[in-house]
């Protein structure tokens, strides 16, 4: 596939000086992106003489050293963060994923049960939140402080995710579930079998959405777990970037008593890559549904 | 995209606090005054007395020493350098010889959750976690630590209020407890009263606890009950540090008088050579031009710090400073960032710090700069005669338990505190602040413990919290600490100042709050000088108008409400 088969007959060709430009732009907004990853990854490996050296943030590679990635996963207390992440967020991913997906088919067809109702309902959830303190005590009177489902039920429906799953769904056209229907297929056959597989871009797009969500997500953990056993990676995570900054936040007597040196800036960088690698590994896979899947709520919602 | 809560911030606890009187006096004044009409304990019941009502009796901070336990002070080991007026003591080498101060294992084997803040990263939990083993089974009970993020307890401890679900044992450092309405309301529902354990003689199977200081314990006292253990604080939190080393290299004085110190910042300011005089110092300058803390009490009038002519004197000697360009350039363009860095390297000389900051840049300094020295600026006020500090309120923290435990509950748990009370030279202290010696530390040439490798993984600062202790300035590994820290602190001692409110808990009013961080903004334009030096006193007027008149009044009440008046 060239170029000059796809350009408009009445387009010329590009001048070299255009072209030249095009790649400087292009390149200057990679660099953006990729020179800062650069350097955290670089200065997470950096031995800690090197960050000496360099005053900060090291650009230029002087010496490899996993020194600061044995020192976060010595212990095991991040490497068990890291479990309870990762199961946290398949579980509430599948778990988010079913329940958006039935809610969002459930409502796209017209004259299902109370379906003004509930929509209005969940459209509602968009303008007010419940609160800090209602939620608790919802969570609590459940029973679910100090249990892994207080991560994932509070948020297990996104009323944003709902809309555009349902906003897509709408846009399947009525006559393809028509003629499943007179073919003898009930609902759960449309879903399963017409409507899914017609939806891998959204669904993919929206998993994305609650995956990340799930990944990144502490404040529930903070409110709901008293366990510092159970808590997931972003919270140890950030112990590691509060230490040292007891003087800062307060007036216990004597901080020399208690608080470490500050973490060094390797630590930092390879809590920031920690944290990082788990979305940049799934971004590549779901990235070619991704630009399908968000328009489709701008244009049909 | 997540459905994350936004952050919380604690809420004011009225619109209009001045207008409705809703104040959390968690003080024993007030509710003494509060019992007296009508046995109301809560303070912000609004039937309680208002200001100028003529709180019905003089209740001075003192009556409240009944409940608070008779001191009996402890000493495991005699200082090498006593503190005097009320610094602490000094030792001048590690003791080769370790007190046993609690003869009998204190626990009973009850399991007990302790929700304290925290600093650094988590360590292994309980089951994984040697340090913790070893510590609970000297205590013979088992501490559960549940560690909250120490930036964010303030959230987590309005939701725990709220919903009444504390733990057995709660820490709340003291700067959250203002930033939580109606703590001294919600302490006496939720917290167990330790009067009755601890007032008077009856603390006496605790002797540790009978060592903290009184003022400390009238701390935790909430509408007259005992509720707190507190964390004894030293007098003071900061004051300016110097680099000796090159001080000493260079044959400069020491300043006595502000004018001095200025002429030293000249001599000493050297911008081509990258070296500047000064770092952030306003509050410390403040104190050596003797501004009260925040009210002075005179001839029956308060006055604010911010109406006195000691700070516009203040303000004014700033402004010269920063005139002169003696102040390092990235602490003017940035608030504070990297000023450590910049003393530690040398790029400034001079710069106000807490305390802490002394053994943290020796910690992290002398390995690679052995000649490295710092110490403190004698005190010193600007007309050469003595300064007026600013005192610390008597206490860090305090510790909580749960309302509705049993009393052998709460008598095991006081004794697991007790043990966490005892202070250095003792071996409790060694075992709940460093573990088992050639396990989790060993000591160096100095006698001075340094972590092992497994130490540094699973120690905590959990003990530390489960109590308060004496301090002491003993890291006598690094060169002339104690002897320098403690001879300062012997003589800055004497000139603490004198604040009308001392010993009395006063939950400020939101409004007043609000005032003080955009007037003390204006204050630092003009300082800056980006405002002319006359623009004080419409600061001053703009703050009496926007809430300071009404700020005034408030705490004349309070003064009338204790029989200050």
């Amino acid at each position: 596939m060239t170029t000059a088969s796809k350009r408009p007959a009445w387009q010329e060709p590009p001048t070299p000086v255009g072209l030249a430009a095009k790649g400087l732009v292009l390149t200057a907004i990679v660099a953006v992106v990729t020179v800062p990853l650069y350097v955290v990854v670089l200065t997470s490996l950096s031995p800690a003489e090197a960050v000496n050296r360099a005053g900060g943030l090291v650009t230029v590679p002087d010496g490899i050293s996993f020194a600061a990635y044995q020192e976060l996963f010595a212990g095991g207390v991040v490497t068990r963060s890291v479990l309870v992440s990762l199961g946290v967020t398949l579980t509430g991913t599948a778990l988010s994923l079913a329940v958006t997906i039935l809610a969002a088919y459930g409502l796209s067809r017209p004259g299902s049960l109370l379906h003004r109702p509930l929509l209005f309902l969940i459209l509602l959830t968009f303008l007010f939140g419940p609160g800090i303190i209602p939620s608790y005590l919802l969570v609590s009177s459940l029973g679910l402080i100090d249990s892994y489902w207080s991560l994932i039920l509070p948020t297990a429906i996104n009323a944003f995710n709902l809309v555009v799953m349902r906003a897509f769904f709408m846009g399947i056209p009525g006559e393809v579930s028509d003629s499943a229907r007179i073919d003898g297929a009930n609902d759960w056959q449309i879903l399963t079998r017409i409507v899914l597989p017609m939806s891998k871009g959204v669904t993919a797009v929206v998993g994305l959405f609650y995956a990340v969500g799930y990944w990144n997500a502490f404040f529930n953990a903070i409110l709901y777990l008293n366990d510092n056993t159970m808590w997931p990676l972003q919270l140890i995570l950030r112990q590691y970037v509060q230490q040292g900054q007891t003087l800062s936040v307060g007036s216990l007597a004597d901080p020399s008593q208690t608080s470490a040196l500050p973490p060094n800036l390797a630590i930092q960088m390879a809590i920031v890559v920690v944290a990082l690698v788990p979305v940049v590994l799934v971004y590549p896979l779901v990235q070619r549904h991704f630009t399908k899947g968000v328009v489709i709520g701008a244009v049909k919602g | 995209m997540s459905a994350m809560p936004p952050r919380h911030r604690a809420p004011s606890t009225s619109t209009k606090p001045w207008a409705t009187r809703r104040r959390f006096l968690g003080v024993l004044g007030f509710g003494a005054a509060a019992a007296a009409s009508g046995g109301l304990l809560s303070a912000c019941a609004p039937s309680g007395p208002r200001p100028g009502s003529g709180g019905a009796s003089a209740a001075a901070v003192d009556s409240l020493d009944a409940l608070c336990p008779t001191y009996t002070p402890y000493e495991a080991l005699p200082p090498d350098i006593p503190g005097q007026h009320g610094a602490p003591s000094g030792f001048t080498s590690y003791p080769t010889e370790l007190v046993q101060a609690v003869a009998e294992t204190p626990g009973r084997g009850g399991h007990y959750r302790f929700m304290a803040p925290l600093w650094a990263p988590i360590p292994p939990g309980l089951g994984d976690n040697s340090f913790y083993d070893a510590v609970n089974g000297r205590l013979g009970a088992t501490v559960e630590f549940s560690f909250q993020d120490g930036n964010t307890i303030t959230d987590r401890l309005n939701v725990l209020i709220a919903s009444r679900e504390v733990s057995d044992i709660t820490m709340v450092p003291d700067w959250a407890i203002n930033l939580i309405p109606n703590f001294a309301e919600a302490a006496g529902e939720l917290f167990e009263d330790l009067t009755p354990y601890l007032a008077g003689d009856e603390v006496a199977p605790y002797p540790m606890l009978a060592s903290l200081p009184t003022p400390a314990w009238r701390w935790g006292i909430f509408n007259q009950r005992l509720q707190g253990v507190p964390w004894p604080s030293d007098p003071y939190n900061e004051w300016m540090f110097y680099r000796q080393d090159v001080f000493e290299a260079n044959g400069w004085p020491m300043p006595a008088n502000a004018a001095e110190l200025m002429e030293l910042g000249r001599e000493i300011n050297d911008p081509d050579n990258n070296r500047w005089a000064f770092g952030d110092m306003w509050r410390t300058v403040r104190q050596v031009f003797r501004t009260p803390r925040d009210w002075r009490y005179e001839n029956g009038e308060l006055i604010h710090r911010y109406e006195t002519e000691e700070l516009a004197a203040a303000v004014e000697f700033m402004r010269e400073v920063y005139d002169a360009d003696l102040i390092h350039p990235d602490v003017i363009s940035s608030r504070g960032a990297g000023v450590k860095e910049l003393f530690n390297s040398g790029e400034i000389l001079v710069y106000q710090d807490g305390f802490g900051g002394w053994t943290e840049a020796y910690r992290g300094v002398l390995a690679q700069n052995p000649d490295f020295r710092m110490n403190l600026l004698p005190a010193f006020a600007h007309d050469g005669g003595t300064p007026s500090l600013h005192p610390n309120d008597p206490s860090g923290q305090c510790v909580l338990l749960r309302r509705g435990m049993e009393p052998d509950q709460i008598r095991e748990v006081l004794g697991l505190i007790n043990y966490c009370t005892a202070p250095f030279g003792t071996r409790e202290y060694m075992m709940y602040r460093y573990g088992v010696e050639g396990e989790h530390y060993e000591l160096d040439g100095n006698g001075a413990p340094q972590r092992t490798e497994l130490g540094q993984r699973e120690y905590s600062d959990g003990y530390l919290f489960l109590s308060g202790r004496n301090n002491v300035i003993a890291e006598s590994e690094y060169p002339g600490y104690v002897e320098s820290y403690t001879s300062w602190y012997n003589d800055a001692a004497q000139y603490r100042a004198a604040d009308p409110f001392e010993g009395i808990r006063i939950q400020r009013p939101s409004a007043y709050s609000a005032i003080e961080q955009p007037t003390e903004d204006k204050i630092t334009d003009i300082i800056r000088g980006r405002r002319p030096v006359s623009d004080i006193t419409q600061v001053v007027d703009e703050w009496r108008r926007d809430g300071g008149e009404e700020a005034r009044e408030f705490y004349h009440g309070v003064l009338q409400e204790n029989g200050r008046d």
